[in-house]
């Protein structure tokens, strides 16, 4: 029987056809097409990170009283922040990694409501001294500083601030506010986390049961609570962002947690904020709604294998100057996301 | 290794693996695309390991296991095709050639559950140890030595017959 079975798999070697150039085109593509879907979702966490920073970030920095009263007096004019994510896990130093996701958030004070833009990733900017570089590359060259100046003289936008966040920082937040409880209604099984058979989890391996999410409502530490949330928002749920954003801000107003929560934002996110527009800042933020941040891309044109600006955005680089971003998009339906 | 280098040393023989594995090449043509999608999306994990190929090999076989649960196949590759019927034993005879078409024992294999035949291919065609196989299915050993041995008795009681017969060498 042994040798029965080797004959007639080696009988049926000539079914085998040759690998066609499609199917490794095929694999490039679809590869090209699934990463760009997983930005997106970073999109949606990036903006929760914002929010969790506005929630904490008061009582980290001490705000210097006269621009507080300059600020109150001064009408509201639209801020605009750089958001910037990355996807490592906390071993590397945030120099030597690329940035995963940008965006370009304008906040409208009066409306009470902010735009992200998205920056795409393979867009190519003039560096100074170094010529066309892709967006990602800039972060890497330069740092936060470097992408900023280059979005500043991109857009002829002043940014107001920044934000760097990466996962582990994420994480650690969560960990800090004791993890949370989340409602879970579908059932998603996890690509980045499975069960060690000691009853945590561990990165996936030969023979490891991936981690699955079940419908209810259960507590969840830092790890499994990110990793949902990172499928979720793959998965177009944003409900699950809400949720977890409104836990967080729960385990902030709880004076035994605060302390814990302030040193992992203190520790984990890197903030570029100009003195004394922080508070200021936060108190803006903390009138929007994540839910309704709309989204939109930055307009650019295909360039060799990169992407180019256009020269005046499409009109959006004036309409962020002169806070009307809304009327523009409702202008231009194709570059919401 | 990159995966450029993966893919140009190994496409060929992954395409073998899931042509044995799923009975017709159109399907394995479609189980190594999203196999590799899959692969290059987490290549630095994979390429930290070992044998890169056997955790190549063992994400394929897990992709094919999942079929019938019609998780990526209904998705991706049949879009509304009942799963069944293209998967079922008599369709491969469709898909394959003259020789495939005549030969008993392909057919049989086809209708074995997939994992036994995934254990078969791995010991009789790739001609790996029991504790290998159980490695890339993620199974204890005992669990796959079991599956060979339930395979190996169905295809020996169709055999029999058919040998008696005359109809298969």
């Amino acid at each position: 029987m042994d040798q029965l079975l080797r004959d007639m798999f080696a009988r049926h070697e000539e079914l085998v056809p040759a690998a066609p150039p499609g199917l490794r085109a095929a694999i490039f593509t679809g590869a090209r097409r699934r990463r760009a879907r997983r930005r997106w979702a970073w999109t949606g966490l990036l903006t929760g990170v914002l929010v969790i920073v506005a929630l904490l970030a008061v009582p980290i920095a001490p705000l210097p009283r006269q621009t507080a009263h300059r600020q109150v007096a001064a009408p509201p004019a639209p801020l605009h922040l750089l958001l910037v994510g990355i996807d490592r896990t906390g071993e590397e130093p945030a120099a030597q990694v690329r940035a995963d996701a940008m965006m370009l958030v304008h906040i409208d004070p009066v409306a009470r409501t902010a735009y992200a833009v998205v920056v795409p990733r393979d867009l190519m900017f003039d560096l100074p001294g170094l010529g066309r570089q892709r967006a990602d590359g800039a972060y890497l060259v330069g740092g936060y500083r470097f992408a900023a100046d280059a979005m500043e003289r991109l857009t002829g936008v002043h940014l107001d601030g920044g934000v760097v966040a990466d996962i582990a920082a994420l994480e650690s937040i969560t960990g800090a506010a004791g993890g949370v409880v989340l409602c879970v209604e579908r059932r998603i099984q996890s690509r980045r986390l499975a069960y060690d058979g000691r009853g945590g989890v561990t990165e996936p391996a030969y023979g490891r049961a991936p981690v699955v999410y079940e419908p209810g409502c259960r507590h969840y530490d830092a790890r499994q609570a990110v990793d949902y949330l990172r499928e979720a928002a793959g998965a177009g749920d944003e409900r699950a962002l809400r949720q977890y954003l409104i836990a967080l801000a729960a385990a902030a107003s709880d004076p035994a947690r605060l302390p814990a929560l302030l040193a992992a934002v203190g520790a984990g996110v890197e903030l570029h904020l100009g003195a004394g527009s922080l508070a200021g800042l936060a108190g803006t933020l903390r009138a929007i709604d994540p839910s309704r941040v709309s989204g939109l891309r930055l307009p650019s044109t295909r360039l060799g294998t990169g992407r180019a600006p256009l020269p005046d955005g499409d009109g959006l680089y004036d309409a962020l100057r002169t806070g009307r971003v809304g009327p523009w998009l409702a202008a231009h339906p194709q570059y919401a996301v | 290794m990159t995966f450029e280098e993966f893919v140009e040393a190994r496409l060929q023989a992954l395409l073998r693996y899931a042509v044995m594995l799923t009975g017709d090449p159109h399907t394995a043509q479609d189980l190594v695309q999203e196999t590799m999608i899959r692969a290059q999306l987490q290549w630095r994990r994979i390429a930290a390991a070992d044998l890169p190929e056997r955790y190549v090999k063992r994400m394929l076989t897990n992709v094919y296991i999942d079929l019938h649960r019609g998780s990526w196949l209904r998705r991706v590759v049949l879009r509304g095709v009942d799963l069944d019927e293209t998967l079922a034993p008599r369709t491969v005879g469709d898909h394959a050639d003259d020789l495939a078409d005549r030969d008993q024992m392909w057919l049989w294999l086809g209708r074995l559950p997939r994992q036994q035949r995934a254990a078969l291919v791995l010991r009789y065609y790739e001609g790996l140890t029991d504790g290998e196989i159980a490695e890339v299915l993620g199974r204890p050993v005992g669990t796959v030595r079991s599956w060979i041995s339930r395979a190996l008795s169905t295809l020996r009681a169709q055999v029999s017959p058919a040998m008696a017969g005359g109809d298969t060498p």
